[in-house]
């Protein structure tokens, strides 16, 4: 299946009122496309509502998130985003309406040559499984997906791998059979057992709460995204009225550097403490003195011995004992007994590499004792870690100076931030809650792993009434051999992946040695466990490349600030990768991220769709005279250019004041 | 096959710093308990069936492949104490490898009464540490440091 996205349009909304073509001049989609949009013409909540648009998502959007997306001051009842795709080639379109009045969103379908025009999020049902959140965010990608590839606790790299590999296909087999169980013991003969429909009672329970879980996991995952947008956003425009007032102007930009420094140190110093803890002997002398004595008491005792258990085993097949006596049933027997105490050749070697282990990680090396390096290096992580605090400290102090000075702004501002803290805190505590482990007596239930431990508690229950149980165990044969099949391929291609995509980081980050060691959930880097942001993202894309590639679906690549955290060697690398790894590429960018990402990705794809919206304002009504005569649109809210020309010369000054 | 395995309780003790980078998998968790157990000599069998915890791996993870056998040794060491085995005791020293050792076991070495008895100090481990500190650590930076001393306050004879 291919899967391009031919452009989108908004009507009503905060984004500005504009329509996007991504298709070329052939009407087939451009095989790279830029938008170029100023701080604050609605990137990222043109992205929410492109993945909203196509996820069904604001199905179960509440009234204040409906609302939320109201152009100030707009008074009309209702806005509408569309986004247009092309399934293999035929046109399916969505379209979102958004009723500021009742707070609710409505869906339209349009699927040309099936269906037509259906009221509601519709797609036909080989499509329905590309267009969940979980999927759409592999390939409508943001930075913080990115750091997720690399969190251990969550399986984002594996995820992607299911998805765009279609491992998940086995997961629906599976589920499909789990389904088919379900209805035949609910169909089976007469239901005597007064049990029966307890269980019954039962499962239906567990399945609504799983539903119910599930709702508020996803409900709960959008309120932090809403929040932490808010978070980063109060949190720079604290920091910027902190670098802009003149009574803090210096001490401000003096705390930050000291701060990022503090925190860079602190990362660096806890990641080399953490390493060093996982070593035993660094964390205390005592423990590397008594496996020292360990050894040298089994040297005294001569552990293991050179008689093995084996010698006694021989030893009894044999006419005679090794003291000359006859080897009576007797004498096997008690020689059988005794040589049980003894160790046998396995048992030995674990005991001698013990020793040797001992050996090795005790004798000195000519440096410094382990646990006298880890104190060293826990030293280092106070310090770093005092250091932050001052740091902090002073921030907070300038807040409040600027603050007694009289600035209400800043105020409200602070307080906002609290608000929204306060709530991302309450969130996470419900998203981790439904995916911690409960405990069995909790009513109700908040853990799902809880609960699909019930329910096949439950549901083994139920085949042993219904006389199922053959059924039973042949749904968890299938269930077992599927999900055995899901993990071999899963292992096969993570090694592949590993391969594939450090051949790449090879050449984009050439003077970065920076390697994937392996994927396990989630990415892994090599000897080392943090990565700077434009290291974490250009890994992650190359790894999401790699996987998209691979895979033998197309979906089109859609990106926001593509090259913004990245440095300028590592930028023109991944952009002459780019139109090779995917077969569509859709970047959201500002002008900063030009120089050296745009002309190399240009040569690389051939032509490049170059687009340039800013929102009509006071400050950047005098752009309007300076547009070019063709390719230009002009909405109440936005102007759109399609021109290369003026895509390269949209000056820095220009944008700031946009 | 006898598994690793971490208290319910502790996972929800450690939930903050779990979160962090640093913290790789449940395992480093695991190990905070069991050096704890070690160093204290506390192990604890009441929560390491049923509810109380959970298994999540049986093998060590890449991370602490090279300690492996340094954790058995400190087993059995801490075992002998348990036990009030004499070193110089070679029937009951050979004994106690026997009983904790099963070289044929190619995920960790241990047999199941091994297991057993790692689970009960991870689990011991996991009292002393939450007994000693007033809350649930929040900072991984400032657990690693009071971790190491706490450490170090167990080994120490009062």
């Amino acid at each position: 299946m291919r899967i391009d996205l031919a452009g989108w349009s908004s009507s009503g909304l905060r984004t500005p009122d504009i329509e996007i073509d991504l298709l070329d001049r052939n009407g087939e989609p451009a095989k790279v496309a830029l938008i170029q949009m100023p701080n604050g013409t609605g990137k990222t909540t043109t992205l929410e509502l492109i993945k909203a648009t196509l996820s069904n998502e604001a199905a179960s959007w509440t009234p204040d998130q409906v609302r939320r997306l109201r152009r100030r001051h707009d008074t009309r009842a209702e806005g509408q985003f569309i986004v247009k795709l092309l399934v293999n080639g035929r046109p399916l379109t969505f379209e979102l309406t958004l009723d500021f009045e009742n707070g609710v969103a409505r869906y339209r379908t349009t699927n040309v040559g099936s269906g037509g025009i259906v009221t509601g999020w519709a797609p036909s049902p080989e499509v329905h499984q590309f267009l969940s959140p979980e999927f759409l965010r592999l390939f409508i990608f943001d930075g913080e997906f990115a750091d997720e590839l690399f969190d251990p606790k969550k399986a984002e790299a594996d995820r992607a791998i299911d998805a765009l590999c279609q491992l998940y296909l086995l997961g629906e087999v599976s589920q499909f059979a789990e389904e088919e169980w379900e209805r035949r013991s609910k169909a089976s003969g007469p239901k005597t057992d007064s049990g029966l429909q307890r269980y019954l009672n039962e499962q239906t329970a567990l399945i609504k709460r799983r539903d119910e879980l599930q709702k508020m996991d996803s409900h709960a995952s959008r309120e932090i995204g809403i929040h932490s947008k808010e978070i980063a956003d109060l949190e720079a425009k604290i920091n910027q009225r902190l670098a802009s007032m003149k009574s803090t102007q210096a001490e401000h930009a003096t705390a930050l550097n000291a701060l990022g420094e503090a925190e860079r140190d602190l990362l660096a110093a806890t990641s080399a403490a953490m390493t060093a803890i996982r070593m035993p002997l660094a964390m205390n002398a005592a423990f590397g003195a008594s496996l020292v004595e360990l050894k040298e008491n089994l040297d005294l005792l001569r552990l293991p011995e050179n008689t093995s258990a084996q010698f006694f085993e021989e030893l009894i097949n044999e006419a005679e004992c090794i003291c000359g006596r006859e080897m009576t049933s007797g004498a096997r027997h008690e020689i059988t007994t005794r040589s049980k105490r003894y160790l046998d050749a396995d048992e030995s070697g674990t005991i001698n590499a013990l020793k040797s282990d001992i050996d090795k990680f005790t004798a000195s090396q000519g440096e410094d004792a382990p646990d006298e390096k880890l104190a060293v290096q826990l030293r280092s992580l106070g310090v770093a870690r005092r250091a932050q605090h001052k740091a902090e400290q002073l921030v907070r102090t300038l807040k409040q100076q600027l603050i007694d000075e009289g600035d209400e702004q800043l105020k409200a501002w602070e307080a906002a931030l609290d608000e929204h803290k306060s709530k991302h805190a309450e969130f996470r505590a419900v998203i981790d809650s439904i995916a911690g482990e409960g405990h069995p007596d909790d009513k109700p239930i908040f853990s799902l792993k809880l609960i699909e431990r019930k329910l096949k508690e439950v549901s083994a229950k139920i085949a042993e009434i219904t006389e199922t149980v053959t059924l039973r165990k042949q749904t968890d044969i299938l269930k077992d051999i599927l999900f055995r099949a899901a993990t071999i391929a899963r292992g096969q291609i993570r090694d592949e992946l590993v391969v594939e995509a450090n051949q790449r980081i090879k050449e984009i980050l050439i003077n970065d040695p920076l390697e994937i060691s392996k994927i396990d959930r989630s990415l892994r880097l090599a000897g080392q466990d943090g990565a700077s942001v434009g290291q974490t993202l250009s890994v992650g894309y190359t790894f999401l490349m790699s996987v998209l590639n691979r895979g033998n679906n197309n979906f089109p690549l859609v990106v926001d600030s593509p090259a913004n955290p990245i440095d300028g060697d590592v930028r023109e690398n991944i952009a002459a990768l780019i139109p090779s790894l995917c077969t569509q590429f859709v970047g959201f960018t500002i002008n900063t991220e030009r120089p050296g990402f745009v002309l190399p990705l240009e040569k690389a794809a051939g032509t490049v769709k170059f687009l340039t919206m800013f929102r009509k304002t006071d400050g950047t009504a005098r752009l309007l005279p300076g547009l070019p005569v063709t390719g230009v649109v002009q909405t109440e809210s936005a102007v759109l250019v399609e021109d290369r020309d003026y895509f390269m010369s949209f000056g820095l000054k220009d944008e700031k004041e946009a | 096959m006898a598994m690793f395995r971490l208290r319910t309780d502790a996972e929800a003790w450690f939930s903050e710093i779990e979160k962090t980078q640093h913290v790789r998998s449940k395992f480093d968790l695991y190990y905070f308990c069991l050096m704890a157990g070690f160093a204290s000599g506390r192990s604890s069998e009441t929560h390491i069936t049923g509810a109380g915890s959970k298994e999540f791996i049986d093998y060590f993870i890449d991370d602490y492949k090279s300690a492996s056998t340094l954790l058995i040794g400190l087993l059995v060491i801490a075992e002998m104490k348990y036990k009030g085995i004499d070193v110089t005791e070679k029937t009951s020293v050979r004994g106690l490898f026997k009983d904790i050792v099963d070289a044929k076991n190619g995920n960790n070495q241990l047999t199941e009464h091994g297991m057993k008895r790692m689970n009960a100090y991870a689990s011991g481990g996991f009292e002393y540490l939450a007994q000693k500190r007033d809350t649930k650590p929040y900072s991984i930076e400032e657990f690693l440091r009071d971790y190491v001393a706490l450490i170090g306050d167990a080994l120490t004879p009062a």
